[in-house]
């Protein structure tokens, strides 16, 4: 169930008799416990607008039924950036019977933040307690039951990869859903920040003003404070508005003079002192930390040895990545075509005859299938399971450091080079990487240098076409085209798109042992959305496109495309069909030139050579590998970013391939 | 590095360091560390998002490596690591310690 917008999460919250919300840092093992409480049964929630994603669960415990709302991973609840606000905004949404907020106890005072801001806006906590054997390990020891009490909300210390105490984190939650079952507690900052607190949230409550979200008066004083936009620009509608910003100015430049530093700023600050005296009062270093994390940060960061380390990684990964594709497509191609294929082909003749309707059946169900078992599903699972290793060491947080510079040239930041990179196998897991930027901005610009990548199809139409007739020279030479054509792309874009780059600022994750289950289980997660909007895309267009050509009804499509296939490419027309075609798969271009030219010049014709001369072969490539990915890449473009976004990085392909296509066939021959 | 010059650390009378200019964060050598005097306020957003972070004027960071070609720098604050790119350090003014 896909819940398109506000309303979606409120009938979501009436359905259910109990709601949790997971709140916490990124890392800290927010999905674990999620998973753990929910196993499978995920159903996603997309804001509009916004590639945040929020997931929706359901799940039983001891005979009750639970929704549990997973939100994106932040240190706070501002309105600072796309996920906290997200964020924020799925949580009053929904406004949950409890919140169980995910600390990491190795991180204690940093991670306090967040449940203190919570609990300011007056919601329903829990603490989970997570990463308590690694704080132990570490040499820290945690009194949970003091920092219960400081807190004032239940803490339930928990090891969630191994689902360690979070039976009883729900039994807490479900103590919340009770009337009077959690007590609501409010952090009390300096005299001074709660004096101006008090006087402004007694304004809103003396004014009788209906607060957005059923907050209490103390929590919107909070985030008036804060100089929150969304809250602002909610204040200023009011009628009352003039006397409510009046006031919020008024203690705001009293917090400020007295400290010398803004309202908002001296909020967080007081916020922070207060996790970080808790963590103080709670926590206990009964050893020095190991210098272990220290080493392998210098070692994986510092140019000399993090550089070609990096290198030998990406060249290992690649290896895997091409030899145990390699392996499994061939494994799952053969078995389809040895079993499967003949099942298929006698039951759809059985059940269709041996007439069109029946050969186009076999061009979905067969060759459809057996297209998406041989080329994206070896390559994207292979590439999940590698991405799992890099995510759960942290490894993958040194790589963005080491390539953020060249990034940067791009309108990029170092987050983005892994989903590059993971183009060069398939674009579709690729565009899905493109999450783990935090802007819009960022993932246009990302998404259309992906799909500039050629991936393992494009690549096979490259050794099928280039350089099996026009040799090796020329075959590298179009990886170097796209390569330049790439980067001059996402330079231009990054000049003419409005907006700027936003700097760094990622938290760099202590890196820890890969756990082979949970890597195991993030690579399934992955591979089965990937599954749900690919398969059904490849089917359906093989169906289409089996149904144009059974039909004879391709042939129709010659005569437009002649201008620009003919014309401004040089290339027969038919070779213009193929590239069309090849939308659905981009190794289909090269499989249906042959097709194609037998049908149209006669049964002799099996080398592109007899008509097609060795320059055309190289601008047919060119065209190929640079235009739209395709349709299972369009389809995860228009799911990550809006359909308004894929069809224009999609016709911002088709320029370019078309613009590269002319300038070679006019400069180059061979 | 043109813009990692030395400068000798200028003393009072006694001999006692004199307190130095605050300077951009990524200006410091790794392995030192320093505390921030104050951030640049032209950006609120990456304000308060460092505020977030406890990246606030009198927090002490201590960087572990600068990445060479303009590339971002690795700092700690308290039991943190982050990265911070070459643009968000230069707002970070820090004394060093």
């Amino acid at each position: 169930m896909a819940l398109g917008c506000h309303s979606g999460i409120a009938r979501w919250k009436e359905r259910l008799p109990i709601t949790f919300a997971l709140a916490g840092n990124p890392n800290v093992g927010k999905s674990s416990v999620f998973n753990w409480l929910t196993g499978m049964g995920v159903t996603t929630a997309n804001y509009p607008g916004k590639t945040v994603e929020v997931n929706l669960a359901t799940t039983h415990f001891k005979d009750r039924e639970i929704g549990i709302m997973d939100l994106p991973g932040t240190y706070a609840l501002g309105s600072v950036s796309e996920d906290q606000w997200v964020a924020r905004q799925a949580l009053l949404d929904a406004d949950p019977d409890a919140v169980l907020v995910i600390v990491d106890a190795t991180r204690l005072e940093r991670n306090l933040y967040l449940p203190l801001q919570l609990l300011d806006l007056g919601l329903p906590v829990v603490v989970a307690l997570n990463l308590i054997d690694e704080a132990w390990r570490n040499g820290l020891r945690i009194d949970h039951h003091r920092l219960s009490r400081l807190l004032g909300v239940p803490v339930v210390p928990t090891v969630a990869i191994r689902g360690q105490g979070l039976d009883q984190l729900v039994e807490m939650g479900c103590k919340a859903a009770q009337p009077n079952g959690l007590p609501r507690v409010t952090p009390r900052y300096g005299m001074d920040v709660e004096d101006a607190i008090g006087a402004l949230s007694d304004l809103l409550a003396k004014e009788g003003i209906a607060l957005p979200h059923g907050l209490p008066p103390r929590g919107v004083a909070v985030l008036l404070l804060e100089e929150d936009e969304e809250f602002l620009t909610w204040a200023r509608a009011l009628p009352e508005g003039e006397r409510v910003l009046a006031k919020v100015a008024e203690v705001a430049s009293s917090i400020a003079e007295r400290h010398g530093e803004p309202a908002p700023l001296w909020i967080a600050r007081e916020r922070h002192g207060l996790a970080g005296a808790i963590a103080a009062q709670v926590q206990r270093r009964v050893r020095a930390p190991s210098k272990a994390q220290d080493r392998l940060w210098r070692l994986t960061t510092a140019p000399g040895t993090g550089y070609p380390l990096l290198v030998l990684t990406l060249a290992g990964l690649f290896a895997f990545l091409f030899f145990v594709g390699n392996f499994l497509s061939d494994l799952l191609g053969g078995v389809w075509q040895a079993y499967a294929s003949p099942l298929i082909r006698s039951v759809v003749q059985l059940a269709a005859g041996e007439g069109i309707l029946s050969r186009t059946l076999l061009w979905g169900l067969d060759a459809g299938i057996n297209a998406a078992l041989s080329v994206g599903i070896p390559y994207v699972l292979t590439f999940y399971f590698l991405l799992s290793i890099l995510e759960d060491t942290g490894y993958l947080n040194s790589i963005a450091f080491l390539t953020d510079p060249f990034m940067h040239k791009l309108g990029l930041h170092g987050r983005a080079a892994i989903p590059l990179v993971a183009g060069a196998g398939c674009n579709v897991p690729a565009i899905m990487g493109i999450r783990v930027l935090t802007t819009m901005r960022e993932r246009i610009l990302a998404s259309t240098l992906v799909c500039l990548m050629p991936c393992s199809a494009r690549t096979a139409v490259i050794a099928g076409a280039v350089s099996k007739y026009v040799g090796w020279g020329p075959a590298v030479g179009i990886y170097l085209i796209v390569a330049g054509i790439a980067f001059s792309a996402g330079w231009g874009l990054n000049r003419v798109l409005p907006g700027h780059s936003a700097g760094l600022v990622m938290e760099m994750f202590p890196f820890r042992p890969p756990s082979l289950s949970k890597m195991l289980r993030c690579t399934w997660y992955r591979f089965r959305d990937f599954l749900f909007v690919a398969t059904p895309v490849v089917l359906a267009g093989s169906l289409v496109l089996g149904l144009i050509y059974e039909t004879g009804f391709l042939w129709a499509f010659t005569a437009p495309l002649a201008p620009v296939v003919e014309g401004w490419l040089g290339l027969p027309a038919v070779a213009g069909l193929t590239l069309v075609f090849a939308v659905l798969r981009k190794e289909l271009a090269l499989q249906l030139l042959v097709t194609l030219a037998i049908a149209k010049y006669g049964a002799g014709v099996t080398d592109l050579l007899q008509f097609m001369d060795r320059s055309q072969i190289f601008t047919y490539t060119l065209v190929n590998t640079l235009y739209i990915p395709c349709i299972a890449t369009v389809a995860v473009l228009a799911k990550e970013l809006g359909w308004r976004r894929a069809l224009g990085i999609s016709g911002f392909t088709i320029l370019l391939a078309l613009a590269a296509g002319g300038i070679a066939h006019r400069l180059i021959a061979f | 590095m043109a813009h990692r010059k030395h400068r000798p650390l200028e003393r009072f009378p006694d001999g006692a360091p004199r307190a130095e200019a605050a300077i951009p964060l990524h200006r410091l050598k790794p392995g030192k560390s320093g505390i921030i005097a104050r951030i640049e306020k032209e950006e609120p957003e990456l304000l308060k998002y460092l505020a977030t972070l406890g990246l606030l004027p009198q927090t002490k960071v201590e960087v572990e490596e600068v990445a060479p070609f303009g590339g971002p720098i690795l700092v700690r604050v308290g039991a943190s690591r982050y990265a911070l790119g070459r643009k968000v350090a230069a707002k970070i003014l820090v004394k060093e310690t």
